[in-house]
């Protein structure tokens, strides 16, 4: 595909999902995951070293960890850094916004949860919460067989 | 708040049942209990805590409304749950949140929705969320000591957030089979690793076998072969240190010795196991018997003996049927008279009709001293009430109360009948008097009538081993009583009970088993097939191939005419022929045939010709009837549907009734050996001389079958004599043999005699009383030893002269 074709989808998806996040949809985070594919295959079409390049990669990685899916995120930046072209800035940029981006999720899921469940989060904490649920989906089973 | 999941890999482990009995007995304890349906896909706690209660909201509707909206609901969780009733005076509380009214599609649709809406794992933590704040909640708002939850089978998203994310305590059941041992292994060590909310500790485990069959010795091989499959290649945290078997069956307690039709005993089978297991979930203050357990055993124990089957085999169940479970619910309040209270069983008409008709408390001390019952006939419409209580901590002692409806209450003491739904059909449940069943049997109810054989068979049998005192005037007003039963199914339900049991007896039934049998058949069955309706019981001849009714016909051929009649004398000669006799006489024929005709019968078919010739005296009349017998049978038949015509045939000038038995009113065709009733004749007899037709047909067919015997019957000797069969009338001037008809009549006689049947004896007197001479010599010979006509009988059926004038 054109990079200007993804340039444009990516852009759409972004907003998409930026608009669901506002209104508290709850399919808001899986539609992150779409902009993360989306920002890894521009970041497939240029070169790390360019300004483009890091921006789209930088995208892939953030939006993974806005969609809760930290393993991808993780991944990708294995993988983006291992690359020819990237720089050390870029790496440590990235390493550094799974870090903030985290962080930054846990903040903002944890407050939508304290609104909707305040009894919940009064009992375990909010991030608690959010945390536990993405550890639980990160092992794929909340009952871990095998 | 201790949250307990009862959790199973496969289904049929009995783990709602241990849910709901774990939630009563807490409850029953003072404890405050949520019991919380997360088996969404196939929800059933409700019918166990709450039968015949669809809820209307439940878990899923709360769930849907939290997911959907992104937060808690406003609506208190009082809107969701439903509370269950516990006696007065406890503290203890206990609410069921349902999964939602299911089975229904509206809740099936909810479900959808509630799949749709969100995956429980989601990184997001809204489901997760949503979960915790109900449990948060049902905290908060309904403030239980015990949240128990019975979870999904198999591996499911909402199984695991029940087991590993909600619950303290898991109680994890297992059959004795590979799938569920292995897939409950793989749980366990999975729930010993599994991510908990911050600060909670990891899941105590509680493996429990379930459904294990035997005594206490195979209760403990069982955990011990269960605790080797579950630790088999465990390492370190893996291993499983002890398992709770839990035995199929309640009752089942083989180092009881207390009677199997007693309720008693509340530490035995099943009850003992739940016991143990809910000492270890809850070891607090919970040692010893507490009398919420007592009490939570004892309303198990009633209601197990409520459902429990009746005395006897599946071939003869002495005791009518018991209650269905469907019908029996636990822990209710009643009352519909200004007031409600709680009962610890309530019985229903049925499945489907929710009026109680029998409620039971259990009271502190002693029943009799307690007035319990004046409260529950005040303000209730129940025809029964139990109140019972634990004597002496081990068996239950109960007071029973019945009433006819809208009467007062009876106190019948602790007589249990009224576990059978069938004692409500009788206008009082606790009355089971002869005389009340016997009312009952003949408005239609046959399922007394193994009750009252029984009864019958305890008034007048004394065996090699003893019995019970006789008492002829309870087996008279029986045997009587069961004679005067008219009805298909009710007579065939006596026919049935009182016949010997083929099966039972080739099944080598010995000793005193067979005499009772024997006495059963000769001296209730064999009377009463000559008693109950001549429809009955030619309809049981001929439906049942193993012929256990030929009782009556031995009884009037060996007992009245010194004859022997021997059903199997075809089979036997034919085995003979054959060379071998091994084969079980299973599909034998008998020499005797009964049917019931509604055509014309000869005798009418003889008057109407005459009565044709006499006035169509024309040259060309015929010379023999048999030359008109066509014509004169259609006239004949035409008779039958006119009383004008049958009048004008069957009564002599003087108006009186002028009619035959033999040709008329039945026959016997000695042909084919078979006896026949003239049904529309003897009701238009019946009718002529004000008897009871019913009993008129008996006579008739005990008439006719003597003439059979006559014919087919065998000297003591073996010898039979078929030359002496009756004569049939074909003649116009046929007139009945005086030698037949003296000895049928006198057999039928002294046959009248011996049943003691009043209507028969009637209806006999008042024909013969319109009948021929022929007809009438019986009254001569009344008292004329029976030895001395049995003679005559076999020197005529051997053909010695002078028989006839013997006879007079």
């Amino acid at each position: 595909m054109e990079l200007d074709a993804l340039n444009l989808l990516t852009s759409e998806a972004i907003l998409r999902a930026e608009a669901l996040t506002d209104i508290g949809a709850p399919g808001a985070e899986a539609s992150y995951l779409d902009v993360s594919l989306l920002e890894d295959q521009i970041a497939q079409a240029t070169d790390p070293s360019s300004t483009e390049g890091a921006l789209a990669r930088q995208g892939a990685v953030g939006a993974a960890v806005l969609a809760g899916r930290t393993d991808r995120a993780e991944q990708l930046v294995i993988l983006y850094s291992a690359q020819v072209g990237a720089t050390d800035e870029l790496r440590d940029e990235l390493a550094g916004l799974i870090i903030r981006l985290t962080e930054l999720r846990f903040q903002d899921r944890g407050m939508a949860i304290a609104r909707g469940f305040p009894s919940a989060s009064a009992r375990y904490g909010a991030e608690a919460i959010v945390r536990l649920a993405e550890t639980i989906v990160r092992q794929a089973e909340p009952l871990p067989i095998g | 708040m201790e949250t307990i999941t009862f959790y199973s890999y496969k289904g049929g482990t009995g783990r709602t049942l241990l849910v709901a009995h774990t939630a009563r007995y807490l409850a029953l304890s003072g404890k405050r209990v949520v019991a919380l349906d997360l088996d969404l896909e196939a929800p059933g706690l409700h019918y166990r805590l709450a039968p015949g209660t669809t809820p209307y909201r439940g878990v899923t509707d709360y769930l849907v409304d939290s997911l959907g909206a992104g937060r808690a609901p406003e609506a208190p969780l009082t809107d969701y749950v439903l509370p269950i009733a516990v006696p007065e005076g406890t503290d203890g509380r206990l609410w069921l949140f349902a999964a939602g009214p299911a089975p229904s599609g509206s809740y099936w649709k909810q479900l959808t929705s509630l799949l749709h809406l969100s995956p429980f794992l989601e990184a997001n933590g809204t489901a997760l969320a949503a979960v915790l704040d109900l449990k948060a909640r049902i905290e908060d708002e309904l403030t239980p000591d015990y949240l128990l939850i019975d979870a999904r089978t198999g591996i499911t998203e909402i199984g695991g957030m029940a087991t590993s994310v909600l619950a303290d305590k898991v109680v994890c059941l297992f059959v004795d089979n590979r799938e569920s041992i292995d897939g409950t292994r793989a749980v366990i060590r999975s729930l010993r690793k599994a991510e908990r909310p911050s600060g909670y500790p990891p899941v105590q485990v509680f493996p429990v076998l379930s459904r294990v069959t035997g005594d206490l010795e195979d209760l403990d091989e069982a955990k011990q072969f269960a605790l080797e499959d579950l630790n088999s290649g465990a390492t370190g945290s893996e291993i499983v240190h002890d398992v709770y078997p839990i035995r199929a069956d309640p009752r089942i307690d083989n180092d009881d010795t207390s009677p199997a039709s007693s309720p008693s005993v509340p530490l035995k089978g099943a009850f003992r196991d739940y016991r143990f297991l809910l000492s270890a979930l809850m070891p607090a203050g919970q040692s010893g018997v507490s009398p919420a357990w007592a009490r939570h055993v004892a309303v198990h124990q009633l209601v197990e003996w409520l459902i429990s089957g009746g005395i006897g085999d599946r071939h003869r169940p002495v005791t009518p049927r018991a209650f269905r479970a469907e019908q029996i619910a636990e822990g209710l309040h009643i009352g519909d008279r200004g007031g409600v209270r709680y009962a610890d069983v309530v019985v229903f008409a049925s499945a489907d009709d929710a009026k109680p008709i029998l409620v039971a408390e259990y009271v502190d001390g002693d029943p009799r001293a307690s007035t319990s019952w004046e409260w529950w006939q005040e303000h209730s419409e129940v025809r029964a009430l139990i109140l019972f209580s634990l004597s002496g901590g081990s068996v239950l002692d109960r007071r029973v109360f019945t009433r006819e409806r809208f009467g007062e209450f009876v106190d019948r003491g602790d007589e249990w009948a009224v576990r059978w739904p069938l004692s409500f059909t009788l206008e009082d449940p606790g009355d089971l008097s002869t005389s009340a069943l016997l009312r009952a049997v003949r408005s239609g109810e046959d399922g007394f009538v193994a009750l009252l054989v029984q009864r019958w068979q305890n008034a007048t049998y004394f065996g090699i081993h003893g019995g019970f005192d006789p008492d002829p005037a309870v087996a008279k007003e029986i045997i009587d009583g069961l004679a005067s039963v008219r009805g298909e199914h009710a007579e065939w339900a006596i026919f049935w009970r009182t016949a010997p049991d083929v099966e039972r007896l080739y099944a080598g039934m010995m000793g005193e088993e067979v005499m009772l049998e024997q006495h059963t058949t000769e001296a209730l069955h064999a009377p009463l097939w000559w008693r109950l309706s001549a429809k009955g019981k030619i309809r049981h001849w001929q439906a049942l191939s193993d012929r256990n009714t030929v009782a009556g016909i031995k009884m009037l051929a060996s007992e009245i005419m010194g004859l022997t009649f021997d059903q199997d004398r075809e089979f036997r000669a034919q085995a003979a022929r054959l060379g071998r006799s091994k084969r079980r006489p299973r599909d034998f024929t008998t020499e005797l045939d009964f049917e019931m005709h509604d055509g014309p019968p000869p005798e009418l078919i003889r008057r109407v010709i005459l009565e044709s010739v006499d006035v169509q005296d024309s040259p060309g009349r015929p010379a023999h009837p048999k030359d008109v017998s066509p014509s004169g049978e259609e006239l004949a038949q035409r008779a039958l549907d006119s009383d004008e015509i049958l009048d004008r045939l069957l009564r002599g000038p003087d108006r009186r009734p002028n009619v035959v038995t033999t040709n008329l009113l039945g026959g016997y065709d000695p042909t084919a050996c078979r006896v026949t009733l003239y049904t529309r004749l003897v009701a238009w007899c019946a009718r002529a001389i004000d008897c009871d037709p019913s009993a008129l047909e008996n006579v008739v067919l005990l008439h006719e079958t003597v003439h059979a015997l006559c014919h087919v019957g065998l000297d003591l000797d073996g010898c039979r004599w078929d030359e002496f069969a009756l004569p049939m009338s074909t003649g116009l001037t046929f007139r009945p043999s005086a030698l037949h008809e003296g000895l049928a009549q006198y057999f039928t006689f002294r046959m009248l005699e011996r049943l003691a049947d009043g209507p028969m004896m009637d209806a006999f007197e008042r024909l013969t009383s319109v009948q021929p001479p022929e007809y009438e010599q019986w009254r001569r010979m009344r008292a004329v030893p029976a030895e001395v006509v049995r003679g005559v009988l076999i020197q005529a059926r051997a053909g010695l002269a002078n028989t006839l004038s013997a006879l007079h």
